[in-house]
């Protein structure tokens, strides 16, 4: 669907070159949610606006729906924008129309006939929700409430692609994660390709198909979610996904835990999907000579499948063959002291 | 009415109503045209010295000229401005006395001051707003009828009253080079004359006519902002 080849974005101020986007090469599939993660000033700003070009690439091309994007004249670059939605951080609505009235913005601009606009606008309004708001003004709306309406103005023109720039960071985690279903229930309803880019690795999480990681202008990790979140390579990736993972587990709180915890073994195992339905410890405390006593543990579900963290003390005579036992079933086992 | 004579001829016995009426016209005559005038060539230029602020270096530069230009004419005093454009009055309107004559200094006046105001209500519009109509794929013009008009229009309309009011202070000193209207009444017919009377009564009228502006300005103004 979106084809990125070597694009580059060089901001030049007098002799500073500031590279925010440096050669990244990506291939979005369609009817996925993609997402970009990285922290404010990795460039993932600038690389979602390079996407419908609202940024000219320094170098490079943007392939949407198999055109190149950055041949075409400014006049058929409209056209191509119509079928590409942007949801926006700070929602960017015109305070001076209604909600039925920004909804109409993007019909208006496509030339889109009066009696269409209304039977469109009723439509998009029923399907984000705002249903009986038609006719309030933006300052009357809570945050969440403008986003709606964002989403649905996004989606008027019918476009394939839907780009959300930070589209849930100005919004509490409630409201965050009902903006989310939102945007999965449109995802998987009108097969629209999603890309969001977020400093919040719950949104990834939550909603994503594929992530890539940025920093410094460029693509340094890229994956399915689950694989991502399981196996992190950078250190950048391993820090967010700290965020979801072991929130609590600072060195502090481990050495804490050694320290409670003097006897036997501590040990951290990561596992998956097919481990999580088996019941594993009881297998373990079974077949081994051990005792085991769980000091934490979380699962984490992605969309695209699930994994968990758990602590543990082992004591007693066969904790060596326990953990082989453990590694035997393609769990990672950790020991910590 | 009887009463009203009477009363005149007490209080204020050198002031002619069917006089001060005829000047309220005057004055109200040449800052509605030049208000029209000024409304339309200032939201141009201001949207011109809106649209060229740009790190684009040749559009920068018709901005900075066009800037340069705005400085200057707002810098001349207007009652030097008038005796300035004596020559080129004479020229366009054949005349250089009466309401009509007053109208091209005060155009010129005018213009560059609301042109200023235009600009500085289109920076106010929140940045992303434009942005999210250009995503859109809205045109260069749309952008300029559909988001940046409606957007800045309180505070256009709240300039173009501080614009109408200043300019009804014009209208006065235009007054001096014999245009008419209520500053003529004011200064030639009241204060040049001892008629301390008149003068009195075309000051109250000229507050009138800027409270009426200032009321009806500022009520349009938070009718139409929904913020």
């Amino acid at each position: 669907m979106i084809v990125l080849n070597q694009l580059s974005k060089t901001y030049s101020k007098k002799n500073q070159h500031i590279h925010a986007v440096e050669n990244i090469n990506l291939k979005i599939e369609k009817g996925e949610i993609f997402g970009i993660v990285g922290y404010s000033g990795a460039g993932k700003s600038t690389l979602i606006r390079l996407i419908n070009l609202l940024e000219k690439p320094t170098n490079g091309s943007v392939f949407v729906n198999g055109q190149d994007i950055t041949k075409i004249s400014s006049k058929e670059l409209r056209v191509v924008r119509r079928k590409i939605g942007m949801v926006f951080q700070h929602f960017n609505l015109l305070w001076s129309r209604t909600v039925f009235e920004n909804i109409a913005f993007p019909l208006e601009i496509a030339h889109v006939s009066k009696q269409e606009i209304k039977d469109r606008v009723n439509q998009l309004i029923n399907l984000v929700g705002l249903d009986g708001r038609e006719s309030s003004y933006p300052s009357e709306l809570s945050g969440g409430q403008k986003q709606r309406v964002g989403i649905a103005r996004a989606l008027a023109n019918n476009p394939e692609v839907l780009l959300c720039d930070e589209a849930t960071s100005a919004l509490d985690p409630q409201t965050t994660d009902s903006i989310l279903e939102l945007i999965k229930e449109i995802n998987k309803n009108i097969g629209i390709t999603v890309v969001l880019i977020t400093h919040e690795m719950h949104v990834i999480k939550k909603i994503c198909h594929r992530v890539a990681v940025m920093e410094a202008g460029s693509i340094i990790e890229l994956g399915n979610v689950l694989d991502v979140f399981t196996n992190p390579k950078k250190e950048t990736t391993k820090k967010f996904i700290k965020q979801i993972v072991y929130d609590d587990d600072s060195h502090e709180s481990m050495n804490h835990l050694i320290e409670k915890y003097s006897k036997g073994k501590i040990v951290i195992l990561k596992y998956k999907n097919e481990n999580i339905e088996s019941p594993i410890l009881s297998q373990l405390i079974k077949n081994n000579d051990v005792d085991v006593n769980i000091l934490h543990g979380k699962v984490v579900q992605t969309s695209t499948g699930s994994y968990g963290t758990l602590y543990l003390q082992l004591t007693g005579n066969d904790i060596t063959k326990a953990l082989d036992y453990l590694i035997s079933l393609g769990i990672e086992v950790e020991v910590m002291n | 009415m009887d009463k009203l004579n009477k009363l005149t001829e007490a209080f204020l016995p050198h002031v002619k109503w069917v006089k001060v009426l005829e000047y309220t016209y005057e004055t109200l005559y040449m800052t509605a045209i030049t208000t029209i005038f000024v409304f339309i060539f200032g939201l141009l230029l201001g949207l011109i010295l809106f649209l060229t602020n740009e790190n684009h270096i040749l559009v920068k530069m018709i901005n900075k000229i066009l800037s340069t230009f705005i400085n200057i004419f707002r810098s001349i005093p207007f009652i030097i401005l008038i005796v300035l454009l004596i020559p080129f009055t004479n020229k366009i309107i054949g005349n250089i006395t009466g309401k009509e004559a007053a109208l091209p200094a005060l155009i010129i006046a005018a213009i560059p001051f609301y042109a200023r105001l235009v600009e500085i209500a289109l920076r106010e519009i929140n940045k992303g707003v434009i942005e999210a109509a250009r995503a859109m794929g809205a045109s260069f013009f749309q952008i300029i009828t559909k988001v940046l008009i409606p957007e800045s229009l309180p505070a256009l309309i709240s300039g173009i009253t501080v614009t109408a009011i200043t300019l009804l202070s014009y209208t006065a000193m235009a007054g001096v080079i014999g245009a008419g209207g209520l500053g003529y009444l004011a200064i030639d017919e009241g204060f040049s004359r001892s008629r301390h009377d008149v003068t009195l009564v075309a000051t109250i009228v000229s507050i009138m006519i800027v409270l009426v502006f200032q009321s009806v300005g500022d009520y349009t103004t938070k009718k139409i902002d929904k913020r």
